[in-house]
Order: C-alpha cells, then structure tokens, then sequence
C-alpha cells in the first residue's frame, strides 16, 4: 500500500530525514517510536504533503502513485489520512461544514456524488458516538475551544468519517486521560479491516496495549534504526533508546 | 397628503428652493477632492470625475419606464416596508409603504416633507451645503431619498426595506439621494438599503441625516453587495439624544469606487453606537471606510469592527475616528480593524485615530493586517479539500463574523451566500 524508499528531505537548509525506508501493507498496523526531534512529524508532514519541506531524494508510493507530486487534498482524497499532532483551532467553520466540504471534494476527487444530506448527519452522530465526540460540539468551529483531549477525539472522529486506506496517528495518545484513551484505541480498532492500514506514532507502551501493532520501528535521527515486532516496543519502555542508538552506531 | 402631485411638486420647489438655489451657487466654484486634501489622501477620485453622467430625472425624457422585476433582488421570507428607487427615480407602483404602524410617516420625501415638519427641518440640520462638491451638489439636485419618522413609542412592526435598483443599459447615471430619519422618544425601528446594479454602472451618492431621540433604537444596514462597477460615495450622520442607541452595517462586497463617511455624535448620557463594517476589494477597486464617533458626553459606549479583505490590486482604506471629548468621562470606545491581504498588490491603508481628551474612560483598539493562515488552510487540505475551496472557507469564517453581527436573521443566510459567491470570483 504505502512504499517509501531512500526518502530524504530538508527544512530550512537542514537535514531532518535522512534517508527512510518502510513498507505497508493493507491490513497492518506500524508504530514509530523515537525521542523528540527525531523526525516523526515531519516525516508524516511530508507524506501528507506539507508545504516548506524540500524533498532531496526518494520517494513515495502509495497504491502505485507517487505521491511527491500530488497536493495534501489529492493525497487526502487518494486515502491518506493525518492526525495531526497538534490539531489546529479553525475560528469560523463549524466541524458539521467542514467536515461536509471535505467529505464531498474527496468524493468528487474520485468521481462521486455528494453525500446526502441525511445519510451524512447521521454518520455524524454514529461516529461521534462511536469516538465519544459531544454532539453539541459539531455544531461549534473547529476545534475552537475544543480540549487538548476533545481536539484529539475530534481527528479520529474525522478519521471514522473519511474511513481513509492509511491512518497516520502521530501522537493521537499524548495528553489523553485514560478513557479518552480508550476510546480513541477502540474507535481504531472498530476501524481496522483488511484493506486499510495504520501508522502510530507514539511515545508510550500504553497505546500500543490497546492498538496492537505489527511492525514497530525506531526513528532516530532521520533515519529508521530498529525494526522489529510489538515485543520491541516493550522493550524500549523498559530500557529507552541509549542501547539500540548504541547499538547503531557501533555497527 | 391632500395635495395633487403637480402643486406637490410646486410646493416642493418653493419649501426649499433658496436652499437648493443656494446650494447650485456654491457647487459651482468647490472643485472635486484630491488626494492632496488629507481627508482624501488615499482615494484618487479618477473613477468617478472621469464619467459623463446623467441625472435621473433627464434621464426620464429620453426612457420609457419599464417595470423590472424586483422579486430577486428581495430577500425571501423577509416580511418588510418596501421602498424603490428605479434608476435614481422613485416608483410608487413597485413600493409598499400603505400600512405602517399609527405614528409612522414614511415615503419620499418629495410626499413626507411638506406636511411633516420634523422631517423637514432634518434637512440640512446635520450635513452643510458648503462643506464640499459632494455635500453641495447632492443639495443642488435635492429630490430623491426617503423621509422616516416614528413618533414616540412607536415600535416599527417590520423593517423597511430600501432598494436601489440601476438597469439603465446605456447612460451613466448620476443618482442623488438624501435621506432623512428621526425617532422620537422609545422609538424602534430597523432600516435595510440595499444596492442593485444590473446595468450600467452610475455613480450614486446617498447622504442621510438621522436624528435618534432619549432611548430611541435604530439598526441601519447599508448593503453594497451588488454595485458592480459603480462610484458610490455616501456621508451619513447621526445624532444621539440620551438612552438611545444606533448599530450600522455596512457590507460592501461590490464597487469600483466607494467612500462610506459615516459619523456619529453623542449629545446625551448612556448613548451605544455601533459600527460593523466588511468590505471585499479586488481588481482595480477600492474601498475607502472613513468613520467617526464623537464621544462629546459622558457615559456613552461605542463599538467598532471593520473587517476587510484585499485581492488583486484592490485598495481599501480604513479611517477610524474616535473622538473623546474633555467631558465625555467615563467612556467606553472599542474598535477594531482586521484585514487579510491576498497577494503582493493588494493593499490597504488602516488608520486608526484616537483622540482622547477626557482622563477616566476606556478606550481600546487594534488593528492588524494579515494573510491566510498556512496552519489552516494545511488542516483544511489534508481533509481533502482543495486549496480553492478551503481559502474560501477560510475567507468566509473571517468575514463571517460581521455577516452574524446582523441582528436580522433571516438576513444572515443569504447574505452569506452572496459573499460566497463573490469569493468565488475574486481577481
Ligand atoms: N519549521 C521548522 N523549522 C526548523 N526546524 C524544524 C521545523 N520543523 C521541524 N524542525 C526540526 O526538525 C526536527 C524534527 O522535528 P519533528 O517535529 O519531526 O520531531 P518529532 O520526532 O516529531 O518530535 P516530537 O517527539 O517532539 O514530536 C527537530 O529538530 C525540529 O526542531
Ligand atoms: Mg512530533
């Protein structure tokens, strides 16, 4: 589904990736982890096409596309999804029209109809169950005010609505109290089938206990270091990063 | 009225004839502004100096009048007085003004002011003659406009509606319009002008003098969404007796050349004013908001926001004036000016001026001139929604703040719709 190879890129003159490589197929889950200032974001910045990263190298292929040249909306209405990290408060547009509008260009993207009226506020109120998303926050802009747990409920309900091929989480998890937590991971979960696929990135084991990864990876420095499977994340919390970093760099 | 419309129109004549023969002298000998008049720095008044114009009632000799449907241009399921003017001239046979509330006095004011004194005596009360070109002519050629009046307590049952409407397909036409309006005492009323041009371009130049009793309320939307290519440049100025409180909207969205004066003074305690403002330049337009209120009492609160959006080479100018006299303690003045600026021709001009005289009062403003924010408009197109389409949302969440500031809710739908229509268009 998604192949990147040899990808690097740069911001400002400096080299944040520095040569990634991954593999993902339909129906698995992929959790990143690695310490601050290693390059998650921005390398899931560049798959969803942010603006002000120059691509130096590589590339990045989703079901047969390269993606390098398409725009986020096109890459959106291909099947990519991001939650952000830090969701933005859009003052002004309410979540219902947003939603909507982004619901129907990804339709016409691919050639189809706009949803109807009533299919859709329906979906609404399913998936807002379905994430624990307050009904009477649709109908407020998006994200305005929202709380740090609220804004992050707020993209999985997004991402139930878009249902994308490839979810990428990055740090969905951090600030949540346990509940939110819950079912945020049950929300994905329900989610998960065959044909769509899952990035995590997170900081904690915890998480991972809810969504099951198959595949963990550590991103150090640009660079993927360890791959392994969900035993590789325990063992990172036991013992952090010092020794696969070490480990690397002795090899 | 009693009077016959032939000895109306005499009445007329001799009710303010020295007036208007007066004002024709001093026409003659006051040039136009220029930019060299620090009221007009920024507002080259080419566009409009250059075009060979027509006043309606010429007009009237050499066109039939036709009967356009008006329906359109009304907003639906908007129960209101209605009021037309049809290339510059009034038509008694499209308005609908039978039925006001006892008290009321509404209509031209070539019907309402001979035997309405209050009215009458509006004129020329708040705008002089001799205080430049515009001021001057738009009294040399005083006929058209509308005249309210609503006597004490009276509360209006429904808006009135003013439409402007232009058709004329082949002469440019040069409308003048004075507009008067007073409520007494408790009076309520809720004024819509709106602006409709599907011909050719004329340049229009509607001045009111609006005089606000003790505890008097006036809503007055002035809406410039539809004014294609035209000139307007419009003076309006209140009065505000204690208690009494007046909310102007001014929504300009179309125009090649326009110039909104729009002035308020405070003349009892407790007075509210407020001022909310959008305005949409592109192309080669421009858009000139020059506004002031005049804290000249204590006790009084105003409230301004004006947000503007710039594209293209479009020019908008924002003058905001707020004037705090040595007795107005205890004022209360807020104001605010944002405009989003698209593209590297775009400009704006934004001049907020406080002139505060008195020690204990409140006064606050900002001003800030920005651009689409990139965060934003990533999230939206991450979603799936292309970067048209979400600097549109974008667009319309930023003015859409002043379009829900309209008290009128029926007004607020549709109104939103025709800026998103006119965002669509932007060059
Ligand atoms: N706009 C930018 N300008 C300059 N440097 C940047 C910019 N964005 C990111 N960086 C730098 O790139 C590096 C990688 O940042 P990134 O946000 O991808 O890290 P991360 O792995 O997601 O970290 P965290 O775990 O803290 O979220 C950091 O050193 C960061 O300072
Ligand atoms: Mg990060």
């Amino acid at each position: 589904m998604l192949t990147i190879n040899g990808l690097k890129a740069r911001i400002e003159e400096k080299e944040i990736l520095k040569g990634i490589n991954l593999q993902i197929n339909p129906g698995e889950v992929h959790a990143i982890m690695g310490p601050n200032g290693s390059g998650k974001s921005t390398l899931s910045s560049v798959v969803a096409g942010k603006e002000g990263y120059e691509v130096t190298e590589g590339e990045i292929i989703f079901n047969g596309k390269e993606m390098l040249e398409l725009e986020p909306e096109e890459r959106a209405a291909e099947g990519i999804f991001l939650a952000f990290q830090y969701p933005v408060e859009i003052p002004g547009v309410s979540n219902t029209n947003f939603l909507k509008t982004a619901i129907n260009e990804q339709r016409k993207y691919r050639g189809e109809a706009p949803v109807e009226a009533a299919a859709f506020l329906k979906m609404m109120r399913e998936k807002a169950e379905m994430v624990g998303l307050k009904p009477e926050l649709m109908k407020r802009a998006v994200n305005q005010g929202f709380s740090g747990g609220e804004k992050k409920r707020n993209e999985i309900f997004q991402l139930a609505m878009l249902n994308p091929k490839l979810a990428i989480l990055d740090e969905t998890d951090s600030g949540l109290d346990i509940d939110a937590l819950r079912a945020v991971a049950d929300g994905v979960n329900q989610l998960r089938n065959s044909d769509n696929a899952f990035l995590v990135i997170t900081h904690y084991q915890r998480l991972l206990d809810y969504i099951v990864p198959d595949f963990v990876h550590v991103l150090y420095d640009g660079r993927i270091i360890r791959s392994g499977d969900k035993t590789l994340a325990l063992e990172l919390e036991e013992k952090g990063y010092d020794w696969v970093i070490q480990e690397t760099q002795t090899a | 009225m009693s009077l016959p419309e032939s000895e109306l129109a005499v009445s007329w004549q001799n009710q303010f004839s020295s007036l208007i023969a007066e004002a024709k002298e001093v026409e003659s000998s006051l040039p136009f502004p220029t930019v060299r008049d620090e009221e007009w720095k920024y507002t080259p008044l080419r566009a409009l100096t250059s075009q060979t114009t027509i006043t309606p009632e010429n007009l009237q000799l050499t066109q039939i009048p036709i009967s356009p449907d008006i329906r359109e241009h009304l907003f639906i399921g908007l129960d209101a007085h209605l009021l037309v003017w049809h290339n510059g001239v009034f038509r008694k046979d499209l308005s609908r003004y039978q039925s006001l509330p006892q008290g009321t006095t509404l209509g031209p004011i070539e019907e309402v002011t001979g035997a309405n004194s209050a009215l009458a005596g509006l004129i020329g009360k708040l705008i002089k003659t001799g205080e430049n070109r515009f001021t001057a002519r738009n009294t040399a050629l005083l006929k058209e406009g509308y005249g309210l009046h609503v006597e004490k307590g009276v509360i209006l049952d429904k808006p009135i509606f003013v439409l402007y409407l232009f058709d004329e397909q082949e002469l440019v036409i040069e409308a003048n319009f004075r507009n008067l309006v007073r409520l007494e005492k408790n009076a309520q009323a809720t004024l819509i002008e709106k602006w409709v041009v599907t011909g050719k371009s004329p340049v229009v130049v509607p001045m009111h003098e609006i005089s606000l009793d003790g505890q008097s309320k006036l809503e007055h939307l002035n809406l410039q969404t539809s004014l294609s290519e035209s000139c307007s440049i419009s003076l309006t100025r209140v009065e505000q007796e204690r208690d009494s409180s007046y909310l102007n909207d001014t929504l300009t969205w179309s125009g090649k050349l326009v110039r909104n004066n729009l002035e308020t003074v405070h003349l009892g305690n407790n007075c509210w004013t407020g001022y909310n403002g959008l305005y949409l330049a592109d192309s080669e337009n421009l858009i000139d908001n020059h506004t002031l209120v005049d804290h000249a009492v204590p006790h009084c609160e105003s409230n301004e926001t004006y947000k503007g959006i710039v594209a293209g080479h479009g020019k908008a100018v924002f003058n905001g004036k707020v004037m705090v006299r040595q007795d107005a303690q205890k004022t209360n003045a807020y104001q605010s000016n944002n405009t989003l600026l698209l593209g590297d021709h775009a400009l704006v001009y934004a001049k907020p001026q406080l002139e505060i005289y008195a020690d204990d009062v409140k006064c606050s403003h900002g001003a800030t001139v920005g651009q689409v924010d990139g965060q934003e408009l990533f999230y939206l197109r991450a979603r799936g929604i292309s970067e048209t389409e979400a600097r549109k949302l974008l667009l319309l969440a930023f003015a859409g703040e002043i379009i829900d500031r309209v008290s009128l809710e029926s007004l607020r739908e549709p109104l939103y719709d025709s800026l998103s229509q006119r965002l669509s268009q932007l060059s």
